[in-house]
């Protein structure tokens, strides 16, 4: 563990640091622009990784991941537009003291209690992994693909939208994933003759495509600036108020971060579940807790730092089991996958120095991207001035070029269009495109596992104590939602009936 | 028109898992077993979301104004013009599927046909002149912006793209055009 831990900081070269702050500047300016969040910045950046070598590809990506939620603050406070659904509980406390005059105090606490709780969530992931090692190396296939159904069936059942429409993507994510060779028999499948799909559909353009591409057709519609006129700022005394806050006020950040790992670490949830359930926590913690949506820093503080804490706990499913429990969290696995680092088992023994990296990375990358904000706030408030007519039209080429690059073919330039129209078509009828890439990301492993449990133990895998276990989770996951509504639905008339006789013995 | 997109959205889904799940039983043996586990419980949640899609804008047409009859109509109060005209405009609307753009923004059948541009001009010309052609076209000709920004952004798009090139070794699509010979490529990177 120890070597590891030296060996991840020996990691940490000026050429691997440089490429982080690049990730973080980037994910930061674009995390301001409302509807594009970390996921797009990550997903512009994603072609790029596998020209560096692959320290410097997953510091950028992991860079970027980190600060995310940072940038959301900036329009959160200043404009009471949220950067993406992370930044929407900032709005509540912050918008209002923005108006108050007190702006700077507000972006300087959420934006130190981003750090704050970015930090305490590496710190988290830090202690949890020699408790998750032999837990890890304890699994084996049977267990993994349970484990990645149940994933699946819980994201759709907890997550955000409709279930049955989130469930849907899921598994139409999991079938896309089968294009191509099948691994152990070479057949082919779904391929119609065309030799680009024998490989299979790459992850890149398809992620380009339904996370680029779908959100600028989103801009293109609704056109316009993205944020109003008047930006609202307070004195430069107010940045050390505003810095202390958040250790005056130490139970509330401490809170709202262990809430953002405990979310992070169950699929599904993330941060916009997060920063809500740390909000409401805070205001019964709070003295001021009646005060709450009318300018109080804790608001602000909470809600901040559980969204930045969620990714140390996001980081455990996904480099422990190989379970991604969000967009951006699939995006990185795809990455890792891409250079050859497979998430699991072997990264907790293997490659073991690379998730001491990533830790140092999340510590790094939210104290950077914390301080750059409150250094350039007023530069980064102008970017929401920019017109959607300006933005559309680079995004597009970007995310073409991004689109060719990763393997040099046409074919990943069409994937990446018509990725682009189904994902503007997902979240125009309240399909998740969430769960849809978690299951294509899936896919890959869940058939891996599901043909070594097949070779090793035939169907008898299913009777393993754990795999049971996990199969009659999922069973029961889906099946008690279903039973209390039909149970409700069944009391619901004898209740009417109930109300009505008492109403006309009266 | 927006209960007949949502239906249509639900149906595709359920045609590719029909057809998906089809496909795989003519898969060999051990190819077929992954996809038909998924492909069959996808059909099934197809098809019901299918079911609650169409009972969902089935309630949600119920709750509109029901056509009523000759007599009753007679009966009625006259429908002020306005009410008629807002109504009127509200269908059009619906039906050029405006309804989620704002006033500044483009229709899906325009923003359809940006995307289509772009792609067919990094086809043709390939990335650098695609980059200049369509922003310097969408920014002056759709977003009426200045001359000068029109300029700066695809001269910082260059920039980047030169960047890359020269530090990263990034190679870039040339167009058809160039690769069958048609035109020279004439660019230094």
């Amino acid at each position: 563990m120890t070597e590891a831990l030296l060996q991840g900081l020996a990691n940490l070269t000026p050429y691997v640091l440089l490429w982080m702050t690049v990730g973080v500047l980037v994910s930061t300016v674009i995390a301001i622009i409302p509807g594009l969040g970390g996921v797009f910045a990550m997903v512009l950046m994603l072609p790029l990784v596998y020209t560096l070598t692959p320290e410097a590809g997953l510091a950028m990506l992991v860079g970027a991941m980190a600060v995310s939620g940072t940038g959301n603050t900036i329009t959160g406070v200043l404009f009471g537009v949220p950067g993406s659904a992370t930044g929407v509980a900032t709005i509540l406390d912050g918008y209002p003291m923005a108006k108050k005059g007190l702006a700077t105090r507000a972006l300087t606490a959420g934006l130190t209690a981003s750090a704050v709780g970015g930090v305490f969530g590496a710190i988290v992931l830090a202690a949890i992994l020699p408790v998750m090692r032999p837990l890890v190396l304890a699994l084996g296939s049977p267990e993994f693909f349970m484990l990645i159904f149940a994933a699946l069936v819980f994201m759709a059942f907890i997550g955000e939208g409709s279930m049955l429409k989130s469930l849907s993507s899921g598994f139409a994510g999991l079938m896309l994933s089968f294009v191509g060779l099948e691994i152990s028999t070479a057949t082919s499948r779904y391929t119609f003759g065309v030799l680009y799909l024998v490989d299979g559909i790459r992850l890149v353009p398809l992620f380009i495509g339904l996370f680029a591409v779908a959100e600028m057709i989103i801009l293109l519609r609704k056109g316009g600036t993205i944020a109003p006129e008047e930006a609202l700022s307070g004195a430069r005394s107010q940045i050390t108020e505003g810095f202390l806050d958040v250790f005056r006020h130490w139970r509330i950040t401490l809170a709202s971060s262990v809430t953002g790992v405990v979310v992070g670490i169950a699929p599904g949830l993330g941060a916009a579940a997060a920063q809500f359930i740390a909000y409401t926590q805070a205001m019964k913690l709070s003295k001021n807790g009646k005060n709450f949506g009318t300018g109080e820093v804790e608001g602000v503080i909470a809600a901040d730092a559980a969204t930045n804490s969620k990714d140390g706990g996001a980081l455990v499913p996904t480099l422990a089991f190989g379970i991604p429990g969000s967009s951006a969290m699939a995006l990185l696995l795809a990455a890792m996958i891409g250079l050859g680092v497979t998430p699991g088992p072997s990264m907790l023994t293997e490659d073991l120095d690379l998730v001491w990296m990533f830790i140092f990375i999340l510590v790094i990358a939210n104290v950077v991207g914390a301080a750059l904000c409150i250094a350039f706030t007023g530069l980064f408030a102008k970017v929401t001035r920019v017109t959607a007519s300006t933005l559309a039209p680079p995004i597009l080429i970007i995310s073409l070029f991004g689109a060719y690059a990763s393997s040099r073919t046409l074919g990943d330039v069409w994937t990446a269009v018509v990725a682009g129209v189904i994902g503007y078509g997902m979240v125009r009828f309240g399909y998740s495109r969430a769960t849809f890439v978690i299951g294509f990301v899936l896919g890959i492993l869940l058939e891996r596992h599901f043909l070594l449990s097949m070779r090793l133990y035939g169907f008898d895998f299913l009777r393993r104590p754990v795999t049971l276990g996990i199969a009659l989770t999922i069973v029961a996951v889906i099946v008690l939602p279903v039973t209390a509504r039909i149970v409700r639905g069944l009391r619901a008339p004898h209740q009417e009936e109930r109300a009505d006789d008492s109403a006309a013995a009266r | 028109m927006e209960s007949l997109r949502a239906v249509l959205a639900a149906s595709a889904l359920l045609v590719f898992a029909v057809t998906a799940t089809n496909m795989a039983t003519n898969f060999g043996v051990e190819a077929r077993r992954l996809p038909l586990v998924v492909g069959v419980p996808l059909t099934v949640m197809a098809l019901m979301n299918l079911v609650v899609v169409i009972r969902a804008e089935r309630a949600a047409f119920g709750r509109s104004p029901r056509p009523v009859s000759v007599r009753a109509a007679a009966d009625a109060e006259p429908t002020a013009p306005e009410a008629l005209e807002s109504t009127r405009l509200a269908a059009l609307v619906s039906e050029a599927g405006l309804d989620e753009a704002t006033e500044e923004g483009l229709s899906f059948s325009a923003a359809m046909l940006s995307v289509a541009t772009v792609t067919g001009l990094f086809f043709l010309l390939g990335l650098i002149p695609a980059a200049v052609v369509y922003t310097i076209g969408f920014m002056k000709g759709v977003g009426k912006e200045s001359w000068s920004k029109s300029l700066l952004v695809p001269t910082l798009l260059i920039l980047m793209f030169w960047l890359f090139r020269n530090y990263l070794n990034v190679r870039f699509y040339r167009g058809w055009l160039v690769t069958e010979g048609f035109i020279p490529y004439v660019l230094p990177f």
